[in-house]
C-alpha cells in the first residue's frame, strides 16, 4: 500500500503505534481523539497536568473515563432483559494516550502457546477458542521494538526456566516467552510488600521475578527516571517517566508530522463499496453546539479499544455479524491479607514483582473437572490503595470513631498484602458488545452494552487458584488472608465462596476480542493484518483483534500486534532487521531507544537532532 | 510553567484557596453553595461521621470539624460559583504541590531554586463537554435538552430521573430536620440535637442508605483529599493516619521502599475479619452507576 492520507481513530496504545508507523513511512496522518490532552506539550514533553492527587485522578476521574457523560450498560445474559446496570462497565480512560494515561504499565508478553490454544487443546464446547493467524516467533521482533520505544525495565536472566527455554512443564514444551535481547533497562528499586510476597512465593516453590514495566529506571529517551512516587496505577504520571503511548509513540508520530485533533468524537466511517473514504466526526469543543466534521482518508485505522471499536463498527454498519462477539475480559482475582506491620506500599510503582507459574495450563486440574485445562494469569505481587478509597470502601457501614479506628489500623492500605491476577478468559459467541436500545451518551449516540457471563472454565480456574494466592499471602506473614474474585459467578461453584452481594459488573479494564482476526471471514472479523474482511482499507489496531486473551496484561501485545499489522499491510521490513546504526545517539542523560523505524530513519534522525538541540541548553540532570 | 513568574501566577489562586480553607462553619460569610443553616447542618453531620475530640471525648485525633470538611463539600457543590481563574473548581492543576520539595530536571526552569508554586491550587481547565457533564452532575438536568441523556441513563438504571448532587444535599438537610422533629420533639432541626441524638437520626435506615451514604463519601473526600480542595486543613486527615501525602517530585529511594516499619506490630485480634472480607470485595471496585455517579469507582 503506497503512502497517502491515514485517519487514525483513537490516540491510545494501538492508535499511537499506528500513527507513528504510518507517519514514519511517509503517510499524512490525522489522529482523531474524542477526549482532551492532559500532557501539555507532547512534542517537547513539557510538564503535564497529572498529579499525586487522589481526589482529582481517581474520585473525579481526571485521567479516566467520564462514565456519567459516557455510560455503558451491562447484563449477564440476553435473558436478563435489556440491561441490569448503567454506568462504569470497563470503560478505559478517555483522552490523549487512552488507557496508558493512567496505566500500571506492566508489560509481560503473551506466551508461545497463546497463539495456538485451539490446535493444542481443541475447541471446548460452547466456546470459540481459536488459533491466532500469527505466531509468537513472528511477533517477537515487534515485542522487542515496542519495548525499546516505550522503555521497559526488567531482568530477563531472572525469568523462570519455562519462559526462557523449552520445558516439559508446559503443554507443547516450547519456550514460552523467549527474548531476542535483554530488556532496555534494568529493574528499579523494589517495594517491601512485593519483596515479602516474592520471598514467600519462592519458599512455596514458585518462581517470582521483577515485573517488566514501562517506567524508566534511568533517564532515557528525553524522560527522567521514575522516582517511585507510589501514585502510579490509576494515576497520570507527573514527571513523564512512565512510558505511556502518548509520550513515546504519539510523541514520535507528532515529531514525524502527524496531526492530533482532540475533542473529535468519531461516529461513522464513510464508505464507497468496499472502500472507506473517510471518517465522520463531531467537533465537540463547543458542545452542546453540534459541529459536523469529515476527514477524508485513504486508510482508516480504528483503535478506540475493544468495546468502543465494536460500537463504532456497529454504528458504521461495517464488519458483519461477528462484530462485538467473542468479547474477553481478564478474570480478575485478588488475594488479600493484613500484615502485622506497615508495608507503606505508597512508596513504589504499584507492584514490583510478578510470577507466571499460574499461566501454565494445568491439564491435570482441568481433567478433574472435565475441562482441557485450568489456567490463571500473571500475578501482581503487592500493591495498595489510597486514603479516600480506604475510607469509603465500607460506606456507610463504619462511621464515627469506628471509621477512624479503621483508618488508624489501615488494613487495606498501609498493612495490606495484596496479589492481583488477571486470568485468561475464554471467548464465546454470547460474550459480546452491542448497542443499547435506549441509553445514549452525552452526544446522543447509543452506548455500548456488554453482555457477559463467565464460563465454567473461568469459574473453575479461579476456584482452583484463588486459595493458592491466599496461601502465598499467609506465608508472607499476614495475620489473615483470603481471596476474592472481582466478578461474581452467577451461580456458586462448589468450593468457591461466591460471596453474596458481590457485583457481577465487569471492572477489570482488560478488554479484548469483538473484532477478532483470522484467515476465514466466516469465523473472524479482521484478516491477519487487522484489516476488516470485505474492506480494502479499514484496519483495526487495538485489543479487539485478539482471538484469545492469555493471562497477561494486554497493552504491550496490543502495541506489538498494531505494529505487526501495519508492517504487514504496508510491506515494511522487520523492525529488528533495520536497526538505525546511522541515527545519532543521544547523550547518556537522555539515551535514545536503540530501535528506530527502518522506513522512517530520516525522520527519526531529524527528531533525534531536534531532541539534542533541545537538551543542549537544559540544565544538567540530577539523578 | 513554574518558570514564568511562578510567584505571580500562583499567588492569587493560593490566596483564594486560603480564603476557602480558612473559613469556619460558624462564620457568617457567604458560602459557595450552602446557606447558613445548610452549612451548619452538613458540618454537624460530617462531625458525627468523622468525629474529632470536640465531638467524641474518646476520640484522640482531629476529625471533620478540625479538617473543615464542610468547606470541601460547599466548594464541591459550588464549584461553578467560583470566579475565574480558580473556578470552576473541579480539578487542581499539576504536576506538583511543592510539598515534597522543588522539582528536579526537567522541570526546574530558570529561577530561584527551592521555590515552587502550588500547582494544585490552580485549577485545570474543563472542556465544553466536561463543563456540561459536571454541571449536570451537580445541578441536575433541569429539563434542559442537552442534559436529557442523564435522565435517560438514570431511568434505565432504575431511578425516576437523575437527581443532581446539589438537590441531594438540599433535600438531605430537610430530611435530617424532619427526622429530628419526628424523633425528638420539640426539636425542629438536626443541629439542635445532642451528638448521640444525631447519631440515632443518622442511623435511620432510609437516611443511612440514602443521603448519609452520599455525605459520608464526600466527607471522606474532604477529610483525606488534598487540602487545596477546601478540606483536610493543615493536612490533619493525612497526619493522623500516617500518610505523607503527595511525594512528587521527590518520590522515594530504594532504601525508603524497603525500610521496615518501626511501629509495634498488631495482632490478629485487632483485625475485624468480617469487615476485612467485605472491604476486600470492594478492592475490585464498587461500580459507579448512572444513578449516583459520585459513589464508586475502579478497583485496586
Amino acid at each position: 500500500m503506497s503512502a497517502g492520507k491515514a485517519v487514525v481513530v483513537g490516540s491510545g496504545a494501538g492508535g499511537s503505534v499506528a500513527a507513528y508507523v504510518l507517519a514514519a513511512a511517509g503517510w499524512e496522518v490525522v489522529v482523531l481523539e474524542k477526549g482532551v490532552d492532559r500532557y501539555g506539550d507532547l512534542v517537547g514533553l513539557g510538564p503535564p497536568l497529572f498529579a499525586n492527587d487522589e481526589l482529582k485522578e481517581t474520585v473525579r476521574y481526571f485521567s479516566d473515563a467520564d462514565t456519567f457523560a459516557e455510560p455503558r450498560t451491562f447484563r449477564p445474559s440476553a435473558s436478563d432483559g435489556d440491561r441490569t446496570f448503567v454506568g462504569l462497565v470497563d470503560q478505559l480512560a478517555t483522552g490523549v494516550g487512552g488507557g496508558t494515561m493512567h496505566w500500571d504499565a506492566k508489560t509481560p508478553r503473551f506466551w508461545e502457546i497463546d497463539f495456538h490454544l485451539a490446535t493444542t487443546f481443541g475447541v471446548p464446547a460452547g466456546t470459540t477458542l481459536a488459533d491466532w493467524p500469527l505466531s509468537y516467533a513472528e511477533l517477537e521482533p515487534y515485542y522487542s521494538a515496542v519495548e525499546s520505544v516505550i522503555g521497559v525495565q526488567g531482568d530477563a536472566a531472572s525469568h523462570p526456566d519455562f519462559m526462557r527455554e523449552p520445558s516439559s512443564r508446559v503443554p507443547g514444551g516450547a519456550a514460552q516467552a523467549p527474548r531476542s535481547g535483554p530488556y532496555p533497562m534494568a529493574p528499579g528499586p523494589q517495594q517491601l510488600d512485593s519483596t515479602l510476597l516474592a520471598e514467600a512465593a519462592r519458599s512455596l516453590g514458585y518462581q517470582p521475578f521483577p515485573f517488566a514495566m514501562a517506567a524508566n529506571s534511568v533517564p532515557r529517551d528525553g524522560r527522567p527516571a521514575c522516582v517511585n512516587c507510589g501514585m502510579c496505577s490509576s494515576f497520570g504520571c507527573p514527571n513523564q517517566s512512565r512510558g505511556g503511548a502518548a509520550v513515546t509513540f504519539l510523541h514520535r508520530a507528532l515529531e514525524a508530522g502527524a496531526r492530533l485533533v482532540t475533542e473529535a468524537f468519531a461516529y461513522r466511517v464513510a464508505t464507497a463499496g468496499s472502500r472507506a473514504t473517510g471518517v465522520h466526526y463531531l467537533d465537540v469543543s463547543g458542545w452542546p453546539q453540534r459541529r459536523e466534521r469529515f476527514e477524508a482518508a485513504d486508510l482508516v485505522v480504528l483503535a478506540l479499544s475493544a468495546v468502543e471499536t465494536a460500537r463504532f463498527a456497529l454504528m458504521s454498519g461495517i464488519g458483519g455479524d461477528l462484530v462485538g462477539r467473542n468479547l474477553m475480559l481478564h478474570w480478575f482475582t485478588y488475594g488479600f491479607g493484613t500484615a502485622p506491620t506497615r508495608m507503606h506500599a505508597y512508596r513504589g510503582r504499584a507492584s514490583t514483582q510478578t510470577l507466571e507459574d499460574f499461566v501454565i495450563p494445568d491439564t491435570t486440574a482441568g481433567r478433574a473437572v472435565g475441562l482441557p485445562y485450568l489456567r490463571g494469569g500473571n500475578l501482581e505481587l503487592g500493591g495498595s490503595t489510597w486514603p479516600i478509597a480506604e475510607a469509603t470502601y465500607l460506606n456507610p457501614a463504619l462511621k464515627g470513631k469506628e471509621a477512624k479506628d479503621w483508618m488508624r489500623l489501615s488494613p487495606i492500605r498501609d498493612r495490606i498484602l495484596a496479589i492481583t491476577m488477571g486470568a485468561e478468559d475464554w471467548p464465546t459467541a454470547d460474550k459480546r458488545v452491542d448497542l443499547d436500545p435506549v441509553v445514549k451518551d452525552i452526544y446522543g449516540f447509543p452506548v455500548a452494552r456488554v453482555t457477559y457471563s463467565p464460563t465454567n472454565f473461568e469459574l473453575q480456574s479461579q476456584a482452583y487458584i484463588g486459595p493458592k494466592l491466599a496461601a502465598i499471602i499467609k506465608k508472607a506473614g499476614a495475620l489473615y488472608s483470603g481471596w476474592i474474585s472481582v466478578t461474581a459467578p452467577p451461580t456458586g461453584v462448589p468450593g468457591s465462596p461466591a460471596p453474596p452481594g458481590l457485583s457481577n459488573v465487569p471492572s477489570g479494564d482488560h478488554v479484548m476480542g469483538t473484532m477478532r482476526m483470522g484467515d476465514d471471514p466466516r469465523t473472524s472479523v479482521t484478516d491477519p493484518a487487522g484489516r476488516i474482511h470485505g474492506t480494502d482499507n479499514v484496519v483495526v489496531t487495538d485489543g479487539s483483534v485478539f482471538p484469545t486473551s492469555s493471562g497477561h496484561n494486554p497493552t504491550l501485545t496490543i502495541m506489538a500486534v498494531a505494529m505487526h499489522s501495519l508492517h504487514r499491510l504496508l510491506g515494511l521490513p522487520l523492525p529488528g532487521a533495520t536497526k538505525s546504526a546511522g541515527a545519532p545517539r543521544l547523550p547518556a542523560t537522555g539515551a535514545s531507544a536503540g530501535w528506530q523505524e527502518g522506513a522512517g530513519a530520516a525522520a527519526a534522525a531529524g527528531a533525534a537532532a531536534l531532541a539534542l538541540a533541545r537538551r543542549a541548553d537544559a540544565p544538567a540532570p540530577e539523578n | 510553567m513554574a518558570g514564568m513568574g511562578a510567584a505571580v501566577l500562583s499567588a492569587l489562586p493560593v490566596g483564594l484557596v486560603d480564603a476557602v480553607t480558612g473559613r469556619r462553619a460558624e462564620a457568617a460569610e457567604a458560602h459557595y453553595f450552602f446557606d447558613a443553616h445548610q452549612y451548619a447542618t452538613v458540618d454537624a453531620l460530617c462531625r458525627r461521621l468523622i468525629p474529632g475530640p470536640e465531638d467524641d471525648p474518646t476520640e484522640p485525633d482531629p476529625g471533620a470539624g478540625e479538617a473543615n470538611v464542610v468547606a470541601y463539600v460547599d466548594l464541591l457543590l459550588g464549584a461553578f460559583n467560583l470566579p475565574a481563574p480558580l473556578g470552576p473548581r473541579i480539578w487542581g492543576a499539576g504536576p506538583f504541590s511543592g510539598r515534597a520539595g522543588p522539582p528536579p530536571w526537567p522541570f526546574d526552569e530558570p529561577g530561584p531554586r527551592g521555590v515552587y508554586g502550588d500547582d494544585f491550587a490552580r485549577s485545570a481547565p474543563l472542556s465544553a463537554s466536561q463543563v456540561l457533564s459536571w454541571r449536570t452532575l451537580l445541578e441536575g438536568t433541569r429539563g434542559l435538552p442537552e442534559r436529557r441523556w442523564a435522565d435517560v441513563a438514570a431511568q434505565a438504571g432504575g431511578a425516576a430521573r437523575f437527581v443532581g448532587l446539589q438537590e441531594t444535599y438540599v433535600n438531605g438537610v430537610v430530611q435530617l430536620d424532619q427526622a429530628a422533629a419526628q424523633m425528638f420533639p420539640p426539636a425542629k432541626s438536626f443541629v439542635e440535637l445532642s451528638g448521640p441524638e444525631q447519631d440515632l437520626v443518622i442511623n435511620r435506615p432510609d437516611l443511612l442508605a440514602g443521603f448519609v451514604a452520599t455525605a459520608f463519601q464526600n466527607a471522606c473526600e474532604g477529610m483525606y483529599g488534598a487540602p487545596e480542595y477546601g478540606g483536610n486543613r493543615n493536612r490533619v486527615g493525612w497526619t493522623y493516619i500516617g500518610f505523607p501525602g503527595d511525594s512528587q517530585p521527590r518520590g522515594y529511594t530504594a532504601a525508603d521502599m524497603l525500610a521496615p516499619d518501626t511501629g509495634p506490630p498488631i495482632t490478629a485480634a485487632a483485625v475485624d475479619l468480617t469487615r476485612l472480607r467485605s472491604a476486600a470485595r470492594a478492592l475490585g471496585g464498587v461500580p459507579r452507576s448512572a444513578v449516583r455517579p459520585w459513589i464508586g469507582g475502579r478497583g485496586l
